[in-house]
C-alpha cells in the first residue's frame, strides 16, 4: 500500500530524522538556496544572535565584511567595547525589520527622522544606537552618524551575501514613524505618550519591510543573497499586559511566518533555522542558560556548525584564526616609539 | 612583559635600607624626552641631577624600572618624564583613513576627515598611557618625597622628518606623511588632560612646558626643537632643569 509518506527522505520524519536521540545530531536544514564561499563578502546585521553569526562566521574563515571599521589605533577590545566588528556597521542592535528598511532609507538619504539626540548624564545618545555610547557634543554626533550612515551605504554595495536576523516585532514608533530599539526614556532621553507610540508588527507588515528593505539593497547590489533568521532569544520585557512568554512566542511567530514568506517567493531569499535548533524539543532546553534566555554558547556552536556545513562546505573549513599582519597603525605606533629609541642611542 | 609592582617596591625599599644610597636632589626618569634634560645637565656639569633613561622595547632591561637601580639614590624630589610620546603613538603619522576629532565644542575638524568620537580616542590613550602611569605609582612607592611631572614638549607644527625616520620608512616600503598639525596638537592636548587626573591621583605635582618655549600657536617653537617631529633640544632641556631646581628650593611649578 503507497501513501504520501511511504518513501519520504528521513529528515522528513520526526522518528527517523535524526537528532531525538543525540541531540547534536540535529540538523533542520534539508538544503539550501546557494553557498558562500571563502572568498564572498559576508555582512551581516540584526538583533543580539547575530552577533555570534558574524564572530563565527568570521573565526572559520569567511570574507565577513567590517564597512565601518574601528580606528586603526583601537586594539581589539577598546573596538568591542565602543561597538565595532559585532555588526558590519557600527549601527548596533537592529531588532525590527522597519528599523532594517529605515536604516537602508537614512543611508541613502531618504529618509531624515525628526529624532533628537537623548540626553544623558554622560552626554547625548544616538537614539537609533544608543549602544554605542554617548558624545560630547550635538556636532560630534551628527558627523559620526553621517560617516556611520555612509559607510552602511558602503556595505550595501560591497556586500555578497546578507545575514539579517530578525528579533522582534514590539517596538516605539516616533511620531515621524521613526523606528527604535529600545524605548525612550530607557538609556536615555524622554518618553513623550503624546509622540511616542506602540506598535507590534503584523505578519504583513514584517513582510512589508522586509521587501522593502531588500529592494533598496538590490538598487545598489543586484546580485546580493541574502539569508534571513529568526533570534532565539526571548524578549525581555512586553510593552502589552500579558505573560512576556505569550508575547515572545507571538513575535517569533509572526517572524518565523514573515521570513518564510520572503524568502518562498524570492530565489535569493534563504531561511537558515537558527531559531529551530535552539528551541528544539531534541535538545531539551539545554541550549538556554540560567536565565531561561540567553542562548548558551553550545547552542551558538551547533547553529553554526549546520550553517557552515550547508553554506560553506564545512569539510572545507578550516577553523584557524587568521594571523593579521601587523596594522598600519602598529606600524606607525611602531616608528614613532622608534624615533625616541633612536634618541636613546646616544644618551647612554 | 609586566612587573609586580608590589613585589618590586618591596625589593626596592629592602635594598635602600641595606645598601648606600646617592644624595641627590634630582632624579629624573623617563623616556626619549630626557635626553634634552641630560644633555644640559652634562653641558653644564650638573652635580645635582640624575637621570635614568628607559627604552621602549619591552624586551631589554632599560625598558623597566630596576630596583637595584632606584634604590642607588636618595633623591630630594623625584620627576618624572614618561608618558611623553603617547599622542605621536595615536597620530603622528596619517592612518591609512585620515582621522580628525573635536575637541571641545568650539572646535571643528579638518573637511574630509573621518570624525571619531573624542571619547574613543580618549580611551585609546588612555590605553597607551596606563603602562607608564604604572611607572609612576612605582616611582611614587618607592621615595617618601615630593614629585612632579615634567609635561612633555609640544608638537612641532612643521618641520621635515627626520631622516632616520625617512630610513625606516624607506626600508619598511611606506610612504609615511606626518599627521596636521592642529591634529597633533588635539591630541598632545588630550595626552595633557589626561596625565592631569592620573598624575592628580598620585599626589604628583604637573610641572608645566618652560615659558618662552612656544609658538604663537602653540607649538614648540623653533629654538627649542631638535630637528624631528618630536622633541627638544638641549636649550629646553636646561629650562626645564631650570624649572625643577626652582620647585625643588621654593614648591611653585611656575617660577
Amino acid at each position: 500500500m503507497t501513501h504520501p509518506y511511504a518513501d519520504i527522505a528521513d529528515y522528513r520524519h520526526w522518528r527517523r530524522a535524526p537528532g531525538a536521540a543525540v541531540p547534536a545530531q540535529l540538523d533542520p536544514v534539508a538544503r539550501t538556496k546557494f553557498s558562500i564561499s571563502r572568498e564572498e563578502p559576508v555582512a551581516t546585521a540584526g538583533s543580539c544572535f547575530a552577533q555570534h553569526v558574524m564572530r563565527h562566521l568570521d573565526r572559520n574563515g569567511f570574507n565577513t565584511l567590517i564597512a565601518e571599521a574601528p580606528p586603526t589605533f583601537f586594539g581589539n577590545k577598546l573596538a568591542t567595547q565602543f561597538g565595532y566588528g559585532i555588526f558590519s556597521t557600527r549601527s548596533g542592535n537592529v531588532y525590527t525589520a522597519r528599523q532594517l528598511v529605515q536604516l537602508f532609507q537614512r543611508a541613502e538619504g531618504s529618509f531624515v527622522p525628526e529624532a533628537e539626540p537623548w540626553d544623558t548624564p554622560e552626554g547625548l545618545l544616538d537614539p537609533f544606537r544608543p549602544s554605542v555610547g554617548a558624545f560630547s557634543s550635538l556636532a560630534e554626533l551628527e558627523a559620526e552618524r553621517a560617516y556611520h550612515l555612509d559607510r552602511v551605504g558602503e556595505m550595501l554595495r560591497g556586500l555578497s551575501v546578507f545575514v539579517f536576523t530578525l528579533g522582534l516585532t514590539e517596538a516605539w514608533l516616533d511620531r515621524d514613524g521613526a523606528a527604535f530599539p529600545i524605548a525612550p526614556g530607557t538609556a536615555g532621553g524622554t518618553f513623550d505618550p503624546a509622540r511616542h507610540s506602540f506598535v507590534n508588527f503584523s505578519v504583513d507588515e514584517v513582510v512589508a519591510d522586509l521587501r522593502a528593505a531588500l529592494e533598496l539593497l538590490r538598487a545598489v547590489n543586484p546580485n546580493a543573497k541574502i539569508i534571513l533568521t529568526v533570534s532565539p532569544v526571548p524578549l525581555m520585557a512586553t510593552a502589552l499586559d500579558r505573560h512576556v512568554l505569550v508575547s515572545t512566542v507571538y513575535s517569533k511567530s509572526v517572524l518565523r511566518v514573515a521570513a518564510e514568506t520572503v524568502a518562498g517567493a524570492d530565489s535569493a531569499v534563504d531561511y537558515f533555522p537558527s531559531y529551530e535548533i535552539i528551541t528544539a524539543p531534541h535538545v531539551r532546553g539545554r541550549y538556554f542558560g540560567p536565565d531561561a534566555r540567553a542562548v548558551t554558547e553550545d547552542g551558538v556552536r551547533h547553529v553554526m556548525r549546520v550553517f557552515l556545513k550547508h553554506y560553506g562546505g564545512a569539510d572545507q573549513v578550516t577553523p584557524a584564526k587568521r594571523s593579521a599582519p601587523p596594522s598600519q597603525s602598529q606600524e606607525n605606533a611602531a616608528i614613532a616609539e622608534a624615533i625616541c629609541d633612536e634618541e636613546l642611542l646616544g644618551a647612554r | 612583559m609586566s612587573q609586580d609592582i608590589t613585589g618590586a617596591t618591596r625589593l626596592t625599599r629592602f635594598l635602600q635600607a641595606v645598601r648606600p644610597r646617592r644624595r641627590v636632589p634630582l632624579l629624573v626618569v623617563g623616556r626619549s624626552h630626557t635626553r634634552a634634560l641630560a644633555l644640559a645637565a652634562e653641558a653644564e656639569g650638573a652635580r645635582d641631577v640624575a637621570t635614568i633613561i628607559m627604552t621602549n622595547n619591552p624586551n631589554e632591561q632599560r625598558a623597566w624600572l630596576n630596583p637595584l637601580e632606584l634604590s642607588a639614590y636618595a633623591p630630594g624630589l623625584v620627576v618624572s618624564m614618561v608618558a611623553g610620546n603617547h599622542h605621536n603613538r595615536l597620530g603622528l603619522f596619517e592612518p591609512e583613513e585620515p582621522f580628525d576629532f573635536l575637541f571641545d565644542e568650539n572646535d571643528s575638524v579638518i573637511p574630509g576627515r573621518r570624525l571619531v568620537r573624542r571619547a574613543e580616542i580618549a580611551a585609546a590613550m588612555l590605553a597607551e598611557i596606563k603602562p607608564a602611569t604604572a611607572i609612576m605609582e612605582k616611582l611614587r612607592a618607592a621615595y617618601d618625597v615630593p614629585m612632579v611631572h615634567v609635561t612633555a614638549p609640544p608638537p612641532v607644527a612643521t618641520g621635515a622628518l627626520d631622516q632616520r625616520i625617512m630610513n625606516r620608512a624607506a626600508r619598511s616600503g611606506r610612504d609615511l606623511r606626518l599627521s596636521p598639525p592642529s591634529l597633533r596638537m588635539k591630541l598632545y592636548r588630550l595626552q595633557k588632560e589626561i596625565l592631569a587626573k592620573e598624575c592628580a591621583a598620585l599626589d604628583c605635582t604637573i610641572l608645566p612646558v618652560p615659558e618662552g618655549t612656544l609658538d604663537e600657536n602653540g607649538f614648540l617653537a623653533a629654538p627649542f626643537q631638535k630637528g624631528d617631529a618630536t622633541h627638544a633640544n638641549p636649550r629646553y632641556g636646561a629650562l626645564v632643569l631650570g624649572q625643577l631646581r626652582a620647585y625643588a628650593a621654593d614648591g611653585k611649578a611656575n617660577p
